[in-house]
């Protein structure tokens, strides 16, 4: 065990009630509002509504929707019957395969570009900014929840966490570098 | 005569002493000092011998330059430290380089007899008979440099990406008046430079700079939009301006011993100096023979006086500045000018400083063999005469060291008659600038002055209007100018003339390389290995290059250089590694089940696309092949249950989601029946095997995908391209969900007593719940969705729950299985139940070279489609290559012999390949060795025996039908 | 690592993408072409040397697969007026 390196706080979070979309860009607008959510002007944005559900804008075609896991049913109804109505667009519930992790602090940068090679930094990456992009070997979804100090949301299939995780300590520091694969660093919080 | 220390040096602390040994010999210096100036203070010329003749050698340069190297024994053992470059440190052992026993006594120094056996490419023409294999190991011994240590020390590497506006490679006069405009222009910029402290040459030759370079670092303390690496060296410059920057022992508190940068900078300014170069006369690789800015930059630096009695040779007005820097020193200095006629300044400069002064000459050869003692001069009037010294310090010229904009493809060289080098013409538009030396300028106020334009320029193009402020002044007297040519022809001289140390290059060399025919400079470079050393040519390949035209009566614009690549300078492998290495070096996948299997001695294997798997289940005294025979056991007698997670799972929609199935499918999907599955295999458009796997209709709108584990990411980008690319105008969605279900895969003939103890709340007989059936519904209060696909050869069903539900449901499947006997079943019994039951496994039968037909799957062929992917390429290639690779069985003679898998199949007495074993197990239902392949004609050679070949031994196989158990399928429709 | 100009993100890193390769005419009929016209729309490509067409696919992020003009030389990729880096 290392003494950090960065001045970083990395979480993982509980399970969320997570939704992925795909398809035509006329019919995820039209199904997202018909279920009432938040719709953000641009791409590669976010929009929070009242009951704290987010939606992450990653491309003319694709979308992830974020809330708390205690809306989930209500949630799932919702665009169930707003997709159902469009003929191509689609919506999967994805909440058991999204690990989710919190980044924050004034080392977050330090950990975080040692895997990313995407500019994450501020004028590039501004709080509400999500996008999908690459993280060491995985395919993540970043999300900037803070500008001073840095916080970022990163998604990643549930599969990867471990990997991630493991880059994560080891990056910050925490961890020594000597993981064997196969061995769950930790294992993910209960529902 | 010796070099010695006296007073000044910029860099050193006399106030700490370090010791340190070198070959085992006790030496002294201060901090600051570089293993080179160090034990040049103490008058330790020969430290190194050369790479191929072992000769004598010394310090010749005073940083990058120069190719001495040394192995680092302690602290923090390292191969290949440049000595120039290399900081001692209090207690640190230092050991020369391939040197037995040390570099003053080699034994290898008896190479040099036999230097006429190893001119250039000798590998080619000596040492060949009787076996070039006698000779080998001794020239593979011989041609090693430095030695791994054998401690191990792992130092702390981080690799790094990083943006920038600007990145500024060189802190020199252009590199700083460059930053400054940039800075305050308000662009994020990057300034890189490999000192402690910036200010490059400045600090050798421009003594009254101190005041501007201090100003300026105090002006950058408040602008916190310049950042500056130090210690930092860009090695690499990748397209679209991606740069490689090794920053050594970063002071920012992170405990780091290197970070490795991948910065991408939107413009670059390449200010990274010049290298002076050396002369071409007999034995000019001496110890005492170094470059006149070494000399001086020891001094300067180091307070190291290289010698008493110096003589300087130069073809320009540079070495004039050493010259009156060495003499106010204390050494007495004479300078040897090829130029009749320098001028009147410098003349001026050295009278002033007593210094005597020989134009019109050139020195012919060095004397003096373990260190330097004299040269042969030829004066003007053609007579020779013997000069006695301890320090020969040459100078030919100066090199711009524009590498790294040869390096981004976006600039060519260029000859340049004044200065007498090459320049680099960056492209109009390319977002990448040279500036100062690295231009061609050598004055320290027109560096800056050329600096801070190229900024101006840059932060132009950057959308910033900016005025630069005006140049410091800066006097540096002697610069690089009115460069005489430095090439004569090879005169009938006794020695060896180097053109390039690292590589032990002689003029002779590249004479027989033009002789041979080898004339274009890349051909010569590598026949002869110039360049190719540790120094990459910095001071020799224009020297090379000025021999070759002049050899070859060519222009040396005509020659040309040889192509610039990456690393500028030597990187540690380790610090490009970073924290890269053991588990990290790729990513690995979990499932939702890995902490029960873990708790529960399963041995994990890598399977498909990084994922972690059961392998087997390990009981006290048992080894794989018992689990695994145990395991398989279970399923084929009462009931099993393996982990399925890792199938690939794609959710698809839209009015032409049958479409997109019929046409990428071999098989009629578009008809089936929500609720319904079909086994399908999927083809690329050569006609060879995608993957395969069941596609089940959800409901009216939805289908679900399966892909191979393996084949997932590759299925998935397929439908893509056909959407995307062929099909831009159907309406079909899909999203890959393979995490989110996890699958609990309950088989064996007992599976459904099993499953019915699991509370369903939906019908799981027969009727209700088919084989290629689906239901949902809930088994007590767990949501599932049940798939009846097999790959076992046993009734099987798949229950699919989202994964947060994973971990409960299996071990709600093992308390219903226990009074069966159920067993959790790994991959390796799994290979052996789906071996015994006939079913293909994409990597193991598909190969890439067998198609449909040719695996048996004819069946499911679609007899109404005229088109699908794959259909047109396959039957031309039915056509014209009738004679196919057949799925077929085997049987080995000995029933308990097993077979590697892969093992080709060849006639006895034949050499052509008719085939090979795919997979081989120990059958659980036989209780014998069968195996699966492909084999040429197969299926009309059942019955007969073919011959598989393993390491020169032979195993006879009969030929069967490719299914060893449940052929009918009845176990599996049960 | 390529700067590649994805339509719909904007300029990304090279590895958020999947390279697929030298851009042809989407998939012919097959019964329009003969064995050999089909074999060459199955393998053969210019390969050029210099400027070619290629399609990439931006997998981690929005989806979308499109064609880009990349010089093979020197990696200078279509030009984009907002696109600073070349």
């Amino acid at each position: 065990m290392t003494t950090q390196r960065y001045d970083v706080r990395i979480e993982r979070r509980l399970m969320e009630a997570v939704f992925e979309a795909r398809g035509p860009a006329s019919e995820l607008e039209a199904a997202c509002r018909a279920a009432g959510l938040a719709w953000p002007e641009q791409t590669h944005r976010m929009a929070r509504d009242a009951q704290g559900c987010n939606l992450l804008r990653l491309g003319a075609k694709r979308i992830v929707i974020r809330a708390p896991l205690a809306l989930e049913q209500e949630l799932r109804a919702a665009l169930d019957s707003a997709f159902a109505a469009v003929p191509t667009a689609n919506c999967a519930l994805v909440s058991d395969m999204t690990a989710i992790f919190c980044v924050s602090g004034p080392g977050a940068l330090d950990v975080l570009r040692q895997g990313a090679p995407l500019d994450l930094g501020l004028p590039a990456f501004p709080q509400g900014a999500a996008t999908g992009a690459r993280l060491w070997d995985a395919t993540v979804i970043f999300e900037r929840r803070a500008a001073q100090p840095h916080c970022f949301d990163i998604l990643v299939d549930a599969s990867y966490a471990g990997y991630v995780e493991n880059w994560l300590r080891v990056a910050a520091g925490e961890a020594d570098g000597d993981e064997a694969p196969g061995v769950m660093r930790a294992p993910p919080p209960a529902a | 005569m010796s070099a010695r220390r006296v007073a000044g040096g910029s860099a050193i602390d006399r106030s700490r002493e370090i010791a340190f040994t070198f070959d085992r010999r006790p030496f002294r210096g201060y901090a600051g000092d570089t293993l080179a100036s160090a034990l040049l203070a103490q008058d330790e010329l020969l430290i190194a011998r050369s790479f191929k003749l072992h000769r004598p050698r010394g310090v010749f340069g005073a940083g990058y330059d120069d190719a001495v190297m040394v192995d680092r024994l302690a602290p923090r053992p390292a191969a290949n430290q440049l000595a120039t470059v290399t900081a001692i440190e209090d207690g640190a052992a230092y050991r020369s380089v391939s040197t037995f026993p040390d570099a003053s006594r080699d034994l290898g120094a008896l190479a040099q007899f036999f230097a006429p056996l190893l001119p250039a490419g000798f590998y080619y023409k000596t040492f060949m008979r009787p076996n070039w294999r006698l000779f080998e190991p001794f020239v593979r011994a011989a041609a090693g440099l430095g030695s791994v240590p054998q401690e191990a020390w792992r130092p702390v590497c981080e690799s790094r990406f990083g943006d920038c506006e600007l990145l500024i490679a060189g802190a020199g006069p252009a590199g700083l008046a460059a930053a400054l405009t940039a800075a305050q222009a308000g662009a994020e910029t990057i300034l890189v430079d490999d000192g402690d402290e910036p200010g490059g040459r400045l600090s050798i030759d421009c003594a009254d700079a101190t005041g501007w370079v201090n100003g300026l670092s105090q002006a950058f303390t408040s602008l916190p939009n310049l950042k500056i690496l130090r210690r930092s060296t860009v090695w690499a410059l990748h397209e679209h301006n991606l740069l490689a920057v090794l920053e050594r022992a970063p002071r920012d508190g992170a405990g780091l011993d290197f970070r490795n940068w991948k910065i991408r900078a939107r413009q670059v300014l390449v200010a990274t100096g010049a290298h002076e170069r050396g002369l071409l006369f007999a034995d000019n690789d001496r110890p005492g023979i170094m470059l006149a800015s070494a000399a001086r930059s020891h001094l300067m630096r180091h307070g190291v006086l290289c010698g008493e009695r110096i003589l300087v040779c130069t073809n320009n007005d540079s070495a004039y500045g050493a010259a009156v820097t060495l003499a106010a020193a204390g050494a007495d200095v004479a300078i040897v000018d090829t130029r009749s006629a320098p001028a009147q300044s410098c003349l001026d400069a050295a009278k002033d400083s007593g210094v005597d002064v020989l134009p019109g000459s050139r020195i012919v050869a060095a004397r003096g063999r373990r260190r330097v003692s004299g040269a042969d001069i030829m004066l003007a009037d053609g007579r020779s005469r013997r000069i006695a010294c301890d320090l020969i310090a040459v100078s030919g010229g100066w090199n711009p060291a524009y590498h790294l904009a040869s390096q981004s493809r976006r600039a060519t060289s260029v000859w340049n008659d004044e200065i007498s080098s090459f320049v680099a013409r960056c492209e109009t538009d390319a977002p990448l600038r040279v500036a100062g030396a690295a231009a061609g300028v050598f004055a320290a106020s027109d560096c800056a002055a050329d600096g801070a334009e190229a900024a101006r320029s840059a932060l132009l193009a950057l959308g910033r209007t900016v005025d630069p402020a005006p140049p410091p002044e800066l006097a540096d007297a002697f610069v690089a100018q009115s460069v005489a040519p430095s090439w004569p022809q090879p005169g009938k001289v006794r020695g060896k003339t180097f053109v390039d140390l690292s590589g032990d290059v002689t003029t002779a060399d590249l004479a027989l390389a033009l002789r041979e025919g080898y004339d274009s400079i890349e051909l010569v470079k590598r026949y002869t290995t110039a360049g190719m050393g540790v120094d990459q040519g910095k001071t020799g390949n224009v020297n090379v290059i000025g021999v070759v035209a002049a050899m070859a009566g060519k222009s040396v614009d005509a020659v040309g250089v040889t192509t610039f690549r990456p690393p500028y300078a030597p990187v540690e492998f380790g610090a490009i590694a970073g924290q890269r290495r053991g588990a990290r070096l790729y990513p690995w996948r979990h499932t939702p089940l890995t902490r029960w299997h873990l708790a529960n001695g399963a041995v994990m294997y890598e399977a498909g696309l990084r994922w972690q798997r059961p392998g087997y289940y390990s009981k006290p005294g048992e080894n794989w092949e018992a689990a695994a025979q145990r395991e398989a056991r279970a399923v084929r007698e009462a009931v099993g249950v393996y982990d399925g997670a890792p199938l690939g799972k794609l959710l698809i929609k839209g009015p032409d989601a049958a479409a997109l199935l019929d046409l990428v499918y071999v098989g009629d999907f578009g008809k089936l029946r929500p609720g319904r599955g079909k086994y399908g295999v999927m083809m690329s458009d050569d006609g060879l095997v995608l993957d395969d796997g069941v596609t089940f209709r959800l409901n009216d709108r939805e289908w679900l995908l399966h892909a191979s584990t393996g084949a997932a990411d590759r299925v998935y980008a397929h439908l893509e391209q056909v959407l995307q690319i062929h099909r831009p105008h159907w309406r079909v969605s899909v999203i890959p969900v393979t995490s989110q279900w996890a699958n609990v895969a309950i088989c064996g003939p007992r599976a459904r007593e099993a499953l019915a103890c699991l509370d369903p709340d939906f019908d799981i007989s027969r009727d209700a719940l088919p084989f290629m059936g689906m239901a949902e519904g809930r088994l007590g209060d767990i949501p599932v969705r049940v798939f009846r696909v097999s790959w076992t050869g046993e009734a099987s069903f798949e229950l699919n729950t989202p994964a947060r539900h994973a971990e409960e449901l299996w071990r709600r499947v093992m308390t219903a299985g226990a009074p069966f006997g159920i067993a959790p079943v790994g991959s390796e019994a799994n290979h052996i139940l789906r071996v015994e039951a006939g079913y293909i496994s994409i990597g193991h039968e598909v190969d890439g070279t067998a198609d449909v037909y040719d695996l048996g799957l004819g069946a499911i062929v679609s007899r109404n489609k005229t088109d699908f992917i794959g259909k047109r390429a396959m039957e031309i290639r039915r056509r014209t290559d009738p004679v196919r690779p057949e799925l077929v069985g085997f049987l080995p003679d000995d029933p308990q012999r097993k077979i590697p898998e892969g093992a080709p199949i060849v006639p006895i007495g034949g050499t052509d390949q008719e085939g090979f074993v795919s997979a081989c197990v120990a059958s659980v239902a036989l209780g014998r060795v069968v195996a699966l392949g492909l084999l040429r004609d197969g299926r009309a050679r059942r019955g007969q025996t073919v011959h598989a070949h393993v390491r020169g031994e032979t195993i006879a196989l009969r030929v069967v039908d490719p299914v060893f158990h449940d052929a009918d399928r009845q176990r599996v429709k049960s | 690592m390529l700067l590649i100009p994805c339509p719909d993100c904007g300029v990304r890193p090279e590895n958020e993408f999947q390279c697929l390769g030298e851009a042809v005419t989407s998939r012919p009929e097959p019964a329009t072409l003969d064995d050999a016209q089909w074999a060459g729309y199955i393998h053969e490509r210019a390969n050029r040397r210099g400027q070619h067409v290629e399609r990439w696919w931006h997998f981690a992020c929005c989806g979308m697969i499109f064609a880009l003009s990349r010089d093979t030389l020197t990696h200078a990729v279509s030009a984009n007026a907002q696109d600073a880096w070349r």
